[in-house]
């Protein structure tokens, strides 16, 4: 207990001296899931919507698929750009393994089935008359979709806060495509794996104090927005 | 006198059973017309019909003597007002329920605000702009889906259950709404009800539906009971 205690204190202490690589390493891990998840958002709330509103060939097949996703080991992402971004792999040459920007895009790819999953839910768990009124109104597809979205904005919101949450907490891909590099592309959850294994274990606590503090703020953001007073 | 609407051989199936199976069908422009009959006749159906919100599976409705098609199913809808029997309103403000269809026909806020408070007013809901329109009560949010049809001052308007939800107040003052838009305007007035006190204070003509085909109104009738019995 008092090994805990003293542990938790001078976690605290790391943190509140404003310590510069533990900071770049929340910079880091906040900048690789920011980016992750507004391309996921950009792309997976228009599919979701479409795949809410239309009917097409195999759209049966498409979610279970799409179900399946949502469970994607992130070691398997991981595995699987690895192999694309490395240098015999068909993206070799652009030289995004062990960046930044190649633990992006592994995180965009375990973000999208997410953001398209619960945006699919959030537009069909809408009430049918809101379709049938925007017809009546005289809207056209596209308005219509947009006040769609509009009337589900908080479910949409929650899907991209699921999604940050996702990837901004998942250990596998940053470690297998970002290398975890110091001073590069260290992340606050490969940091913690590795400064624990090391026995470092105030550093590995202070980044997970700050990992628990971003999912808080993230979350109570969603409860405002809810509530309506953001 | 020009018909609004013009139904010949329509047949509307949902999952292959049929609702509606009209053979021929006029409605004179103008007019006030109740469509009656019991749960389940397709009176809703045929009104989503008339609202260009449905496609029959096979015939044709011509619109003021245009047949009704693909490429016009837009502009035509944007000519008929349709309340809902449930109507929805949407999560925000009751100013922007009203205003919203003038906002899809590319009028401003700033300009349609007039419009939306007269509809409103016609309404007795004048004051109620700011409100938060899903706090309102049944009777209230009626009132509201009906200004928000009235504000885009329909060629048609479709009323459906219109008394729904409502005190006696507000169905008397719903009445004289849709007799001053009828007269004044000359708006074509097709409404459903289960009120036969309501029937017969706004409807001329009375279309009585059976098992999604018309029935001859008629006082012994149990699909068009007694005290609708119009010419």
């Amino acid at each position: 207990m008092g090994f805990l205690l003293s542990s938790l204190h001078n976690a605290l202490a790391l943190l509140l001296s404003f310590d510069s690589d533990v900071y770049f390493i929340v910079w880091t891990s906040l900048k690789v899931s920011v980016l992750a998840t507004f391309f996921a958002s950009a792309l997976g709330v228009p599919l979701g919507v479409l795949m809410a509103l239309k009917r097409f060939r195999g759209k049966s097949a498409a979610l279970v698929i799409l179900n399946t996703l949502m469970a994607l080991p992130t070691v398997v992402v991981g595995l699987l750009f690895y192999a694309i971004l490395s240098r015999r792999g068909p993206l070799g040459d652009l030289g995004l393994l062990y960046t930044p920007t190649g633990i992006s895009l592994g995180l965009f790819v375990l973000a999208i089935p997410t953001v398209v999953n619960l945006t699919l839910a959030a537009i069909q768990s809408l009430d049918p008359r809101l379709i049938l009124t925007c017809k009546a109104l005289g809207a056209t597809a596209v308005q219509q979709t947009r006040k769609i979205l509009i009337e589900a904005r908080f479910a949409v919101v929650a899907a991209v806060v699921v999604a940050f949450g996702r990837v901004i907490s998942e250990v596998g891909i940053a470690m297998m495509l970002g290398g975890n590099i110091r001073g590069f592309t260290r992340t606050m959850t490969t940091a913690i794996a590795l400064e624990t294994s090391k026995g470092e274990f105030e550093l590995g606590l202070a980044l997970g104090m700050f990992l628990l503090l971003v999912a808080f703020s993230v979350n109570a953001l969603l409860f405002l927005l809810q509530r309506g007073k953001v | 006198m020009t018909a609004a609407y013009s139904l010949s051989d329509l047949t509307f199936s949902y999952d292959n059973r049929p609702v509606l199976e009209i053979d021929q069908m006029e409605i004179p422009a103008g007019e006030i017309v109740a469509l009656v009959g019991p749960n389940g006749s397709g009176k809703t159906t045929l009104l989503h019909n008339l609202a260009f919100l449905e496609t029959p599976q096979r015939g044709q409705i011509s619109f003021f003597g245009a047949a009704a098609c693909k490429e016009n199913l837009l502009s035509f809808r944007r000519r008929v007002g349709l309340l809902l029997q449930n109507p929805y309103l949407f999560h925000t403000s009751v100013l922007s329920n009203v205003l919203w269809g003038l906002q899809v026909r590319g009028v401003s806020r700033r300009t349609g605000r007039k419009a939306a408070r007269a509809a409103l007013e016609a309404v007795g809901l004048l004051g109620f702009e700011d409100r938060y329109a899903r706090s309102l009560s049944g009777g209230e949010a009626q009132r509201v889906a009906l200004a928000r049809s009235l504000v885009l001052e329909p060629e048609v308007l479709l009323l459906d259950e219109p008394a729904n939800h409502m005190d006696r107040e507000s169905v008397q003052r719903t009445g004289e709404t849709v007799l001053e838009l009828n007269a004044k305007r000359g708006t074509t007035i097709i409404l459903t009800s289960h009120d036969i006190v309501q029937v017969q204070a706004l409807a001329r003509r009375v279309i009585c539906l059976s098992d999604g085909k018309l029935a001859p109104v008629s006082h012994d009738s149990q699909a068009c009971p007694a005290g609708v019995a119009f010419s």
